[in-house]
């Protein structure tokens, strides 16, 4: 019988993306969403005497990878030692070994090396268990060390493999490192996988158990439902997973449908949902709201409306910040104007180039910006038509 | 789409009115206020809905209240049959309408506007109408930029207009960035981005002199570390060093001792000068107890011989006497009892002689219950009898005094007797009053009856006789009035004696009553008065009839309870004799009895029983008496018997007999006897035990001698003194050993081994102490450098700390992300904005491009064909239109003559028309616009109309064309103004 914690991700003290401005308060617990989902995590180490603990990569945050993550950390991992808990843990893309850890950490925390490395755990009941794992050294990885890990032909234990890396039938649009697939983690024989770098938690297969766990605190919009941990229990026979959500703030998106777009009325029916989402903690909603009906709002007073709403939360500590709200007739048509036009030019290079240039001529935007590849033209057309809407409403 | 027919139901003045319309080319034609406005605004209205108050168009609805609105007919070339759409007022201002289908479902209002390709009325107007007015300027009406946008504007959604569209974006994407400007929003960001990224620089700085302490501070730590250990060892050295100086005297000790020790040990016995000294004083001790025991011995058979041993057969005849003391002295007792019972039971049987009068006892006398119950039963017959005798007395006197008031009685009653004829008279009277009573009672009656006839017959005569007065009356002064009046006297005397007459007559009918009935009962009456008078006045009868009768009743009751008394008396007397006798037998019999019990006759017969039972108890006293006399004698043989037995064996004891002092002397002897056996007893005791003590001792002397000799001969002394010396060279040997091995021990203990002690042994305290100071000092200056070590470390601590906590790095870094997203943000907006006003921008082009040259390519066609090959071009010169004459002159519109203008208008309109083909398919509608035409004009325009134009044309006029076939003609009639 074995109880270990499986997480990754955790990029602490991570930087936050919401499209509108937060009053301080929001700013400021945003801020340590981070800290506090993995405090959370920590605790429930220490209450529930797990063996040991195995963060699979990306505990820091490159875009912030500070002092006070580390300093944090420390703390949490002395926490552990002090319980007799051991923790394994990579680097990943985000927080590769040659970053440097400017503080050092308790023995009782194993970090992998560049080059694949095997550490010999026993658990309180006396099981031998293996745990195997590299680290990336610099920055980016892209040589596969699969080949490195051992595989288990003795099956004298539990054997437990660390990775950092894209599941090769991954459809998410992120940084490729490592690839691999089910076939390449198989043939190792291991007992579980802990997989990190994906942020959507997911099981790839039941036997052997291979997992993402996902991150531990969403950080904008498309890192949307609870977010946690998995505790691994088991033995060399069957070893299962549980999710436990210790997000501090969560994101959503949400739909509703409203009755009048009343400046009033829409402020109360969207009040009144907020209030609904409210017992279950802290959010940062994305809000569609359905109109059927002939009325019409002026962009001025929808911009009130949701400036109003964004204020009501400045200083609550369970918020709910509607970050964005998009108000859709439902019987609206199409710009038929626009789309003729689309169907015309939409697909000519040189014009959507030129509405792009620019900015991404200025040298003291561009480096602000998003690279040029990973704007969807697609996207920017709808929200450039939808901004249109707004403009020709008032 | 061609309009088949109309059917307005109520528009303004037409009301209920169908027109056919299916035509290519229809003429319309009416006089001013004929209609053709109103039908005009009818088909606008049905399509597109009811003016509305804010287009300034009047609603024409129906003053007189028909229903407002219509339907129209239309066959849309995409259909395959025609469809009505009908539209009346509803709700909205444009009112409701509904389109029939073919198959007879209906659609709405949006499949309406759809279907019309979301043209509205202005647009639908501008393009497809015409009249004058918009002929009259075209420069104002028609400049490139309108042909434009009515190209542009071809299937969008409503009316916006691109330029609306631009200029918002514009506005928009100026209030977002400008490239080097200050006050739009992104450029805002930049500065906030760049201002946070000037400090985020700043930070790093700290974050490098961070890394650097954190080495730093690894140094000292190591530094500390090395320099601990060293002391560590030190002290450890130190330790070492003054334990060494702690036992240095006790290592020495120990060598010396084992210097001494390496001799050959001394034999002694074990604990030999103890033991020694022990049996000496036991000997000695030994012979002083010999000596004491055998000197008590001496004196305690001298106290032995001393005694006299009494007798045990004196001892066991003292002790029987004594035994047989409690019974002697009961027996003694008992006589004395039995004597004084005697002499008391003697006295009480003197007493009760004297009770019954016997001098002397007479034990023969029969006092058995036999005689007892004998006087008993004569005795109660006596008592009985005289009873009855004393009863019968009494009632005898009774009778006497009841006989006595019974004859004062008779006497008194015979006195009052009264005599038989007056109790007759009394009687005849009584009878006769009844009779009178009765007699009155009738006679009451009778008169009441009689009052009360007379009054009502008087009541009757009355009005008899005053009718008759009346009438006599009347007949009277008729008579009279006869003589008077007409002296007519015959009549007039008739009348009058009639009258006087009946007045007579009547008078005289009342006397004949009388009361005879009345006057009969009071003589009755006074005949019973007189007879009841008549007899009383005969005899006495002042008395009460019914009193006399009880009297003589009484009389003859007591007559016959004065016979039975008497012979009751007789009776009794007899009875009182014959009990007497009876009296005297008894007592007879009684005084036979005293005789008997030989007491005197004097005593009462009622004492005989008691003296009985005193005889009785006589009888019984005696016999007591005899039988304590018997007990007695016993008593004081016995008594003797024991006198004799004891003088006997007390002879040769030395001791008087006594019967009272016998046992006390006994017993004082018998206490002395007993006494001198136990002192003998005791003293013999003793003697044994000494004897015994001194045997035991003696012996025990004997063993201590022999053992002290053994002990000098262990070590082989000649004498005491020599076994002393011996023994003190023993145990000195014997400390030297024990201190040694004790020291070995200890040394041990503290891990110092033999070399180790020799080694120690050489060297000198004062060496070791030197070395101990100046080991001292070199930990005191380790310690001080770690101190110095530790409070860099403290510093350094400190900074790092400081750096720790303070996260604004981290704060920093957030906020540079979330205001690189606000810049993300709004670049996005403005680079989709500018994508959608360049793709705008694109189209307009295109259509500036492409499209417009066609268009006036077209109308240049138009207007050479319409004006018959005078005018050859039209062109747009910068936004403003030209023509170019056939002589190659080119002239502004305002230039050229009101109707060719018109013609270039009509011209440009139909180009615009057919280029719009493809979106809209609608219904040309003129109205009068030609007024500024010749007829050549008309009739060529009229003409291209009608054969160069597809769509259906509706031509309003009120100038008939004479040209048109009637049959394409609707005339509206002056009938239709109401």
């Amino acid at each position: 019988m074995v109880k270990f914690i499986h997480a990754a991700d955790l990029h602490l003290d991570s930087p936050f993306k919401s499209r509108s401005k937060m009053p301080s308060n929001i700013v400021n617990k945003l801020m340590n969403s981070t800290f506090v989902a993995a405090k959370r995590m920590f605790d429930y180490a220490i209450d529930h005497k797990i063996d040991f603990m195995i963060l699979s990569g990306d505990v820091f945050d490159a875009d912030n990878r500070s002092l006070k993550s580390e300093i944090f950390l420390k703390e949490q991992f002395e926490r552990l030692e002090n319980h007799g808990i051991f923790t394994y843990m990579i680097h990943g893309n985000h927080d590769p070994v040659v970053d440097g850890i400017k503080t050092s950490w308790p023995s009782t925390v194993k970090v992998f090396g560049e080059n694949v490395e095997t550490y010999q755990a026993m658990t309180s009941r006396g099981e031998n268990v293996f745990i195997h794992g590299f680290s990336y050294y610099q920055d980016e990885s892209y040589e596969s060390k699969l080949d490195q890990y051992p595989t288990n032909t003795r099956n004298d234990g539990i054997h437990i493999g660390l990775l950092h890396g894209t599941y090769s039938k991954s459809v998410r649009d992120i940084g490729r490192y490592t690839e691999f697939t089910l076939e390449d983690l198989n043939s190792k024989l291991y007992h579980y996988w802990a997989l990190g770098h994906i942020h959507m938690r997911q099981t790839l297969t039941e036997m052997p158990l291979i997992n993402y766990s996902g991150n531990i605190q969403g950080r904008h919009v498309n890192e949307s439902g609870e977010k946690g941990f998995l505790l691994v229990e088991g033995d060399s026979i069957k070893l299962s997973s549980t999710f436990i959500p210790v997000q501090d703030i969560l994101f959503e998106t949400y739909e509703i449908d409203v009755t009048s777009v009343d400046r009033m009325d829409l402020y109360q029916e969207v009040t009144k949902f907020k209030n609904k989402l409210r017992v279950d903690g802290r959010q940062i909603v994305q809000l569609i709201a359905y109109y059927d009906g002939d009325e019409d709002i002026r962009s001025t007073d929808l911009f009130e409306v949701i400036n109003l709403l964004q204020e009501d939360e400045a200083d609550i500590d369970d918020f709910i910040w509607i970050d964005e709200m998009k108000l859709e007739y439902k019987d609206a048509e199409r710009n038929a104007l626009i789309n003729d036009i689309k169907a015309s030019f939409g697909r000519n290079d040189s014009i959507y180039k030129e509405s792009l240039n620019t900015l991404y001529m200025d040298p003291k935007v561009n480096r602000y910006l998003p690279d040029i590849e990973h704007i969807d033209r697609e996207v920017l057309f709808e929200l450039g038509e939808e901004k249109l809407k707004l403009l020709m409403r008032k | 789409m061609r309009i088949l027919s109309i059917h307005i139901y109520g528009y303004g003045k037409i009301i209920d009115q169908k027109f056919d319309l299916d035509h290519d080319f229809i003429q319309i034609f009416g006089e001013n206020e004929a209609g053709k406005s109103t039908m005009m605004s009818f088909i606008h209205s049905v399509l597109f809905g009811f003016p509305k108050r804010s287009e300034g168009e009047p609603r024409r609805e129906p003053r007189l209240g028909n229903a407002y609105g219509g339907r129209i007919q239309i066959q849309f070339e995409d259909e395959t049959a025609p469809i009505e759409i009908e539209r009346i007022k509803g709700n909205r201002a444009i009112g409701d309408v509904v389109v029939y289908m073919p198959d007879g479902s209906t659609r709405g209002d949006e499949w309406l506007t759809k279907k019309l390709n979301y043209i509205d009325k202005a647009t639908f107007r501008s393009i497809f109408s015409f009249d004058v007015l918009g002929l009259q300027d075209i420069n104002k009406n028609l400049t490139e930029k309108d042909l434009q946008d009515y190209l542009l504007r071809a299937g969008a959604l409503g009316s916006n207009k691109y330029e609306d569209m631009l200029d918002a974006i514009n506005k928009e994407l100026d209030r977002i960035y400008k490239k080097n400007g200050i006050k739009p929003e992104l450029n805002q960001e930049l500065e906030q981005i760049r201002i946070i990224n000037e400090k985020i620089a700043q930070f790093k700085e700290y974050e490098d002199e961070y890394k650097s302490l954190v080495s730093e501070q690894h140094k000292i730590i190591e530094n500390i570390n090395v320099k601990k250990h060293g002391v560590y060892t030190l002290n450890q050295a130190l330790e070492e060093k003054m334990k060494d100086i702690l036992y240095h005297s006790e290592i020495k000790e120990w060598k010396e001792l084992e210097a001494k020790l390496d001799v050959e040990p001394i034999e002694f016995p074990e604990k030999g000068i103890e033991r020694y000294e022990a049996l000496k004083n036991h000997l000695i001790n030994g012979k002083k107890d010999v000596e004491l025991r055998e000197e008590k011995l001496q004196a305690l058979i001298r106290e032995e011989r001393q005694l006299d041993l009494p007798e045990d057969e004196d001892i066991n005849t003292l002790e029987n006497i004594l035994k047989q003391e409690p019974d002697i002295k009961h027996k003694r007792l008992e006589i004395e009892r039995l004597q004084v019972e005697v002499s008391k039971n003697e006295e009480q049987i003197h007493a009760l002689m004297n009770d019954i009068g016997w001098q002397e006892e007479h034990v023969d006398v029969d006092d058995s219950n036999i005689v007892r119950e004998n006087v008993q039963s004569l005795l109660s017959k006596y008592d009985e009898t005289k009873l009855q005798n004393q009863f019968y007395s009494k009632e005898i006197d009774h009778l006497k005094a009841n006989m006595k008031q019974i004859e004062e009685e008779i006497s008194t009653l015979e006195n009052k007797q009264l005599s038989d004829s007056q109790m007759r008279a009394k009687k005849e009277i009584m009878d006769l009053e009844f009779e009178l009573k009765e007699k009155e009672r009738m006679y009451t009656l009778i008169e009441r009856d009689y009052e009360r006839e007379k009054k009502e017959r008087d009541k009757r005569n009355k009005l008899q006789s005053t009718l008759i007065i009346s009438i006599s009356t009347v007949l009277t002064i008729v008579g009279i009035l006869y003589f008077i009046l007409r002296s007519e006297y015959t009549f007039g005397s008739l009348f009058l004696v009639i009258g006087l007459l009946s007045l007579l007559l009547l008078k005289l009918g009342k006397r004949e009553e009388t009361d005879s009935l009345k006057t009969d009962y009071e003589e009755e009456v006074n005949t019973l008065k007189d007879k009841i008078n008549e007899i009383s006045g005969a005899h006495d009868v002042n008395f009460d009839f019914y009193d006399a009768k009880d009297r003589n009743t009484e009389l003859k009751n007591l007559i016959s309870k004065r016979i039975t008394n008497s012979v009751k008396l007789e009776d009794l007397e007899e009875t009182l004799a014959i009990s007497d006798s009876s009296i005297d037998q008894l007592n007879l019999d009684l005084s036979r009895v005293k005789e008997k019990l030989r007491v005197s006759e004097e005593i009462e017969n009622g004492q005989i029983n008691a003296i009985i039972y005193t005889i009785r108890d006589i009888k019984q006293l005696r016999r007591m008496i005899d039988k304590d006399k018997v007990k007695v004698a016993q008593l004081d043989s016995d008594l003797e018997k024991f006198s004799l037995d004891t003088k006997e064996k007390i002879k040769n004891l030395n001791i008087d007999f006594h019967i009272n002092s016998i046992f006390y002397e006994a017993k004082l002897l018998l206490d002395k006897m007993r006494k001198t056996r136990d002192t003998y007893m005791n003293l013999r005791d003793q003697i044994n035990l000494f004897e015994n003590e001194v045997g035991v001792i003696k012996n025990r002397n004997f063993v201590s001698e022999q053992e002290m000799i053994k002990l000098l001969d262990f070590v082989n002394a000649s004498d005491e003194d020599e076994y002393y010396y011996y023994g003190r060279m023993h145990n000195e040997y014997k400390n030297n050993e024990n201190r040694f091995k004790e020291l070995s021990v200890k040394l041990e203990e503290e891990h110092y081994d033999q070399n180790k002690r020799t080694m120690l042994a050489n060297f000198l305290t004062a060496d070791l102490k030197a070395e101990e100071t100046r080991m001292r000092e070199t930990i005191n200056s380790y310690q001080e450098q770690i101190d110095e070590e530790q409070s860099q470390l403290a510093k350094v601590n400190q900074e790092i700390n400081y750096l720790e906590k303070d996260g604004q790095l981290s704060d920093l870094n957030h906020q540079f992300e979330i205001e690189k997203n606000q810049i993300e943000v709004n670049a996005m907006d403005y680079m989709s904005l500018m994508y959608i006003k360049n793709l705008i921008e694109a189209h307009i082009k295109a259509i500036k491009d492409e499209r417009l040259p066609i268009v006036v390519e077209e109308a240049r066609s138009i207007f050479e064909n319409i004006t018959k090959g005078r005018y050859i071009d039209v062109m747009y010169d910068n936004n403003v239109l030209k023509v170019k004459h056939s002589n190659g002159q080119i002239f502004d519109p305002s230039e050229i003559s009101q109707s060719t203008k018109e013609l270039l208008y009509i011209s440009l309109r139909i180009s615009l028309i057919k280029a719009l083909k493809s979106y809209y398919q609608l219904p040309i509608i003129i109205d009068d616009a030609f007024v500024h035409f010749d007829e050549v004009r008309t009739k060529t325009i009229l003409n291209y109309f009608r054969t160069n134009i597809d769509d259906q044309v509706l031509f309003f006029t009120c100038k008939l064309e004479k040209s048109i076939p009637s049959q394409d003609t609707i005339i509206l009639k002056e009938k239709i103004r109401r």
